[in-house]
């Protein structure tokens, strides 16, 4: 089992005001699914996400990777598991600005402590397995939306992690780029990696073969899809 | 993370904001020049006076003279002692004292100097032959002093250089005869160009003539006015002043009626007094590097909150706490550093500058700006050291961002 989640509640405390931004929820994830998470804004996705991608601790409920409980891991070792356990494709800001797109997949690596020789084979590869083989010394200004999210991607794969997560990964992008993106996702899937994408589009979701619908920090549907 | 990655990292970061570095680091550049420039002006003191000091025979000289007051029951009187420093005291201290390496007696006094129709005001100086290796002054051509001449109170001189050419227009003076306070005088010598010592002492005005002739036609008795000696070595200068004194006091019924003046304990107090204007210089320039380091921290508060989302992401692949910790205070080491770089060398032109300055105000002597590897290393020490001061509680508080707040930062 890669993801088990058990009883998963968050609460923010905004001014005097306690939100709850998930409400004790439970769900596993297998290796080599594709899971969507959507719902309207609100509903806590990004919130799960947070706390699935090791960038936010739960307030109650468990949380296993890979068979380690998140809870009783330090900053230093969170840290350690998200450069290589988990890719992330953010939206937006995904790049360092005027830095190359070669630097910026090279960037996990570089935390990973690899070799400079090693980082830069790799990080090339990572960025042919994407098509952009030959944007590698563009800096990050220089390249559409859509190859700034192909290099994301590339740099999420680059350290060979056990799951991927997207967040809104096509947000930004037009419908042909989110096309070819969501192209990526699908062969990446097919090649054996696990993602989970956070969506709110119903057509962008159902490139995976499961969603998971959130309502007001509740699951409200865990539907299998094919 | 690598120590290499981060230096890039905060490298990048420097030149993509050249302006807001350019003024960061000027704040440092001042700094550092005022405290390198301060301190060259401070040494360029020391070594002004260990120029003089080398003019007048080294660091080892010590002077004995006899006392003209004496202080008796809280009150100052005239010294009436029937004691008096004499010849023989000068080959008892340079025989008796291990020590001292050589003595020299003199009596210095003045008087009127004709030659043919010129007439002049001259100092005399009456020694012995050692003088010139004491005194590091020497002959241009002619003979200096011998034992012979001491022996049998010759009236011969040797005359300094601006003697020479005012009272005989630089033609060949050997063998010619001038009056000296009314008594005849053959030169027998001239002595090289000297200088002034101490911007006072013109001895290239001067008259040399041997301490014994002085002793019976200028003064009519045996005494001698003071002994230049010189020590071993350095090390040594504070024992030597003491054998002498010993033995002084010794030969002269224990009575303590001379004084003793070695370079050594002058060079202490001037050592004292230039440390605490180097102090009080310093002092200013290190507020200015304080200030300075208030600006690094100014700018890298700004750069942190500016980056937050780049700290975010960076958090997301991997970076640990001291990842960030160490990129942002590289980044303010990389800025103090340059900076300090920078003002080493505007340091030197200050110094410079100065030093001309305070030439052109006293007049009388080259003030040379001296930059010591000292003030160096001490200047890029205060500089990194204020790049870690201040550049530790931004980069704390870049560290310290969660990174979910970082990444969702708008």
């Amino acid at each position: 089992m890669l993801i088990e989640v058990e009883n998963l509640s968050k609460t923010y405390t905004m001014g005097s005001v306690e939100v709850h931004a998930l409400r004790g929820i439970s769900f596993f994830i297998e290796k080599r699914e594709f899971v969507s998470i959507m719902g309207p804004s609100g509903s806590g996705k990004s919130t799960l996400m947070d706390i699935l991608g090791c960038l936010s601790k739960p307030t109650s409920g468990t949380y296993i990777l890979e068979g380690l409980k998140v809870a009783d891991m330090s900053d230093n070792q969170l840290a350690g598991v998200r450069n290589k356990k988990i890719g992330f494709v953010f939206q937006a800001f995904n790049l360092l600005p005027r830095t190359s797109a070669l630097h910026n997949v090279e960037l996990p690596l570089i935390y990973a402590g690899v070799s400079r020789r090693e980082r830069r084979r790799r990080a090339r590869e990572a960025l042919e397995a994407v098509g952009l083989a030959d944007r590698a010394h563009h800096k990050s200004n220089e390249l559409s939306g859509g190859q700034i999210q192909r290099v994301a991607i590339a740099r999420a794969l680059v350290n060979k992690p056990s799951m991927m997560f997207a967040d809104e990964p096509t947000g930004n992008l037009d419908t042909k780029s989110g096309a070819e993106i969501m192209e990526i996702f699908d062969k990446l899937n097919d090649e054996g990696n696990t993602i989970i994408m956070v969506t709110h589009e119903r057509y962008i979701a159902e490139h995976a073969n499961r969603i998971i619908h959130l309502k007001d920090g509740d699951i409200e549907d865990d539907e299998k899809m094919k | 993370m690598k120590l290499t990655e981060n230096t890039l990292v905060g490298l990048t970061a420097v030149f993509t904001n050249k302006l807001r570095s350019l003024l960061t680091m000027l704040g440092i550049v001042i700094g550092v020049a005022a405290v390198v420039g301060t301190i060259a002006i401070g040494e360029g003191a020391r070594t002004l006076i260990m120029e003089e000091i080398e003019k007048v025979g080294g660091r080892t000289l010590f002077v004995v003279e006899r006392r003209n007051w004496i202080r008796k029951g809280g009150r100052w009187t005239r010294n009436t002692s029937k004691e008096y420093i004499k010849l023989e005291d000068a080959r008892a201290i340079s025989a008796l004292c291990p020590s001292v390496k050589e003595v020299t007696p003199e009596i210095i006094t003045g008087g009127k100097v004709e030659a043919g129709r010129e007439s002049q005001d001259y100092m005399i100086e009456a020694t012995v032959p050692t003088f010139m290796e004491s005194q590091s002054w020497f002959l241009d051509f002619g003979r200096f002093l011998t034992s012979d001449d001491m022996k049998s109170w010759k009236k011969i001189c040797i005359i300094g250089a601006k003697v020479w050419e005012e009272m005989f227009n630089n033609i060949n003076p050997i063998g010619r005869e001038i009056r000296v306070r009314n008594e005849r005088f053959t030169v027998v010598g001239v002595m090289e160009e000297k200088g002034n010592v101490f911007g006072e002492l013109d001895r290239d005005r001067e008259i040399i003539v041997p301490l014994t002739t002085a002793q019976r036609r200028f003064r009519g008795n045996d005494h001698v006015e003071l002994l230049w000696c010189k020590a071993n070595t350095f090390e040594v200068a504070d024992r030597a002043v003491l054998e002498a004194k010993t033995i002084l006091k010794r030969r002269h019924n224990g009575d303590e009626f001379f004084e003793v003046h070695s370079v050594k304990q002058f060079l202490d107090e001037i050592n004292k007094i230039i440390l605490i204007i180097k102090i009080m210089l310093g002092g200013t320039a290190a507020i200015a590097l304080v200030v300075g380091g208030v600006g690094i921290m100014n700018i890298m508060l700004v750069s942190v909150t500016e980056r937050t989302r780049e700290i975010g992401l960076r958090k997301a692949l991997g970076a640990k706490k001291r990842d960030i910790l160490f990129q942002f205070l590289v980044e303010a080491m990389i800025l103090c550093l340059v900076g300090g770089a920078v003002g080493i060398l505007a340091g030197f032109g200050l110094g410079a500058g100065m030093a001309k300055i305070i030439t052109a105000i006293i007049k009388e002597a080259d003030w040379p700006a001296t930059i010591s590897t000292q003030s160096i290393i001490m200047a890029v020490g205060v500089a990194s050291a204020i790049g870690m001061v201040f550049g530790l509680y931004p980069a704390r508080k870049a560290a310290r961002l969660q990174p979910v707040e970082a990444l969702r930062y708008e």
